[in-house]
């Protein structure tokens, strides 16, 4: 089953007609550029795909306890799983949002998990994604288009439908919903996932809003309507970052904030969509402690590792981290997008040794991470050749009722042939991901 | 004990008409563990919006409203009665969070070479954290229009002046770099004149409340109105219009003895 949808130019001017596009921010502007669909898509064995759900839904669940309880009672800091330190120091920890329990407790309710395989078979999470993870909507689409172009490949192949995201998502925001409409509230047309807001809008029946649509009166968020009317609002997708949020309670300078959404949410009457404040548990700094929090909170193992992570925080790690950083990759902890990451292998001397400087001097502020050696997936280039790609795989994991994942995910591989960055925003593709329903 | 009667009253005047105004004021002083506080009363105008009450994280009352019509004046005023029933607020136990730097104290090279220059000897954390005060007030002059809102505790140190404001950022980021949690506060100190900015250090199960600008503990005659991190957390008056317009504050508050 090596190319079971050959038609990849087709779906690429398909998906260009569409309008299915990423925008990227260069030198200061804005550029919308056509995210490349290549349609050999990556397959996940059923078995394979059971085992990740297990370790998805688990790891998702001990986030959301780890989120419920540095916001409320911080036993895991008191307990000494989780230094103080790397809570309170962290950008992502939002003191606003101390002692705010979201509707149904829900922090993360969309998460997006990052994975790789190994060569050995063998998936490392990556990062956790939980404050506005994006990409659902492209291999949903995609997906769409390869069946509008190669019906029979469906008919025949024993692929697990995707369609359901769409019902995910809805009943993801109908669960916390406080009373009243869903909407998704986007920054607007020059928003790098504009696209997928007006697509999961479209889909979802919520209204589509920005922040102009929508004001808080006696903590209760409503949308206007054309006669002077409003509508109860009871959950926001919203699909801005935290501090643009409410001018009233960050960034003062936010022209595409709600003023007192944040008042609405502690009284109660609104869910967000993600919470705010979730950074606390996504930071990069705090991903090496997940696997401590799975067993704190849940008392089991967890079922998928992380890739092996160094925190020159501790002395051991540093050192271990200053001996051997050319075989390492270092992240910065503030930093999202793969904007941020170095590989030691790549550097200079000098460089080596200037980084070396930083870290001792700025313990905190980066991990360092074993490199590792994750499969390639083949990728149809403009001749029609076969090459090889680095490529990982963000799964999507919605938390209502019940956790659970979509049995799809968004595979993204990187531009270049000896590169490890999949990010889109630097510039790679993706591929469908194909779930199958037995062996 | 000491009763206190108190009023507020700032008003905004805006150069042009604005409107859509939205306004979360941290004007309610409220009781704790030092202080009660009796009859307090609120008037907003104009008058047409619509105004309630929610709470934020640091445990502030806060007011807020939103006013659609163009107005190009917007005041509020506060008053009632205070009972200072302690010299330290005995209500609650020092958040950890208080012990970490925030964004206008975060210490930058001349606060931590101030720090090491004036390490304190002493043992308990109020005597170490009074140490601290000194050596600040020692080498800060109070100088007006020499900082603003925005000035951070590293910039302010560095130029050697600044207000009430300053001095409290200096100090809180001077503490939290000796390990002291402590907390920024506005309020009412003075027979008439302007807010005042002072802060609280942990210590125990207290806050005490001291004034690094006058380089003591507080006294009786203070009204706490509200606190957090430091300034950036809790400014009295905070608002977002429609308008091409510039305002200009002014600032009235009494306290008196009754």
């Amino acid at each position: 089953m090596n190319t079971p949808v050959a038609n990849s130019k087709e779906i690429n001017e398909l998906l260009a007609r569409y309008g299915v596009k990423f925008g990227i921010y260069k030198n200061g502007s804005f550029h919308e550029q056509l995210f490349p669909f290549d349609a050999i898509p990556r397959i996940i064995p059923a078995a394979d795909f059971a085992e990740l759900e297990k370790g998805l839904i688990q790891r998702v669940d001990a986030l959301n306890m780890f989120l419920r309880d540095v916001y409320s009672d911080k036993k895991i800091i008191s307990d000494g799983v989780v230094p103080e330190d790397f809570v309170y120091s962290s950008t992502g920890f939002l003191q606003q949002c101390d002692g705010v329990l979201p509707p149904k407790g829900i922090y993360s309710h969309i998460s997006g998990i990052d994975l790789v395989q190994a060569k050995d078979g063998v998936w490392y999470i990556l990062e956790d994604n939980l404050r506005i993870p994006s990409g659902a909507s492209y291999p949903l689409i995609a997906r769409e288009l390869c069946r509008m172009t190669s019906p029979d490949v469906f008919r025949e192949a024993q692929v697990r439908d995707n369609r359901n995201y769409i019902a995910l998502l809805r009943e993801t925001m109908d669960y916390v919903n406080c009373g009243g409409i869903n909407v998704i509230l986007t920054p607007g047309r020059y928003n790098a996932a504009y696209f997928e807001h007006s697509y999961f809008a479209e889909k979802t029946g919520a209204a589509l809003v920005q922040n102009s649509d929508l004001f808080v009166e006696d903590n209760i968020l409503y949308l206007k309507d054309y006669q002077n009317g409003k509508t109860r609002v009871g959950a926001v997708y919203r699909r801005i970052s935290d501090e643009y949020l409410d001018p009233l309670t960050f960034l003062p300078e936010s022209l595409i904030g709600i003023p007192h959404i944040m008042d609405a949410y502690r009284a109660g009457n609104v869910a967000l969509i993600n919470a705010p404040g979730n950074g606390a548990a996504d930071d990069k700094g705090i991903y090496y402690f997940v696997p401590k929090m799975i067993e704190y909170y849940l008392g089991e193992k967890a079922i998928l590792q992380n890739a092996p992570t160094y925190l020159p925080f501790y002395e051991n790690d540093r050192k271990y981290v200053l001996d051997n950083l050319e075989k390492l990759v270092i992240k910065d902890v503030s930093e999202a997008g793969g904007y941020g990451v170095v590989f030691g292998s790549d550097m200079t001397k000098e460089q080596l040794a200037d980084w070396r400087k930083l870290i001792s001097e700025q313990s905190r502020r980066f991990i360092a991470q074993e490199v590792i050696d994750f499969i390639d997936l083949p990728i149809t280039d403009e001749q029609g050749n076969t090459t090889l790609h680095k490529a990982d795989l963000r799964a999507f994991v919605l938390s209502g009722e019940t956790t659970r994942v979509w049995c799809s995910g968004l595979t993204r591989f990187s531009r270049n042939v000896d590169s490890f960055v999949v990010n889109s925003s630097q510039g790679g593709g993706f591929k469908d991901t194909w779930v199958l329903s037995q062996e | 004990m000491k009763r206190l009667r108190f009023e507020y009253s700032a008003e905004l005047t805006f150069s042009q008409n604005v409107s859509e105004h939205c306004f979360t004021l941290r004007c309610l002083p409220v009781s704790d563990g030092r202080q009660l506080i009796r009859e307090p009363v609120y008037e907003i105008f104009p008058q047409n919006g619509r105004i309630w009450t929610s709470r934020d994280s640091f445990g502030n009352t806060l007011l807020c409203g939103r006013i659609s019509e163009p107005h190009d004046v917007f005041s509020f005023r506060v008053s009632g009665k205070a009972e200072i029933i302690n010299t330290r607020d005995i209500s609650g136990f020092p958040a950890a969070v208080y012990g970490y730097s925030s964004p206008l104290t975060k210490p930058g090279e001349v606060i931590r070479k101030f720090y090491s220059e004036n390490t304190p000897a002493s043992n308990s954390q109020i005597d170490r954290a009074m140490e601290l005060c000194n050596a600040l007030y020692a080498a800060m002059k109070y100088e007006k229009g020499k900082t603003d809102v925005h000035t951070t505790a590293e910039e302010a140190l560095e130029q050697g002046a600044g207000v009430c404001q300053d001095y409290a950022h200096i100090f809180l980021a001077l503490c939290r770099l000796d390990g002291i949690r402590c907390r920024y506060v506005s309020g009412l100190a003075f027979e008439s004149g302007e807010t005042h900015a002072w802060t609280e250090v942990g210590s125990g199960s207290c806050w005490y409340g001291v004034d690094p600008a006058n380089n003591r503990f507080i006294g009786e005659n203070y009204i706490k109105i509200c606190h957090g991190r430091d300034y950036s957390d809790c400014p009295i008056e905070r608002g977002i219009y429609l308008g091409n317009s510039s305002g200009v504050q002014t600032v009235t508050s009494s306290v008196a003895e009754f």
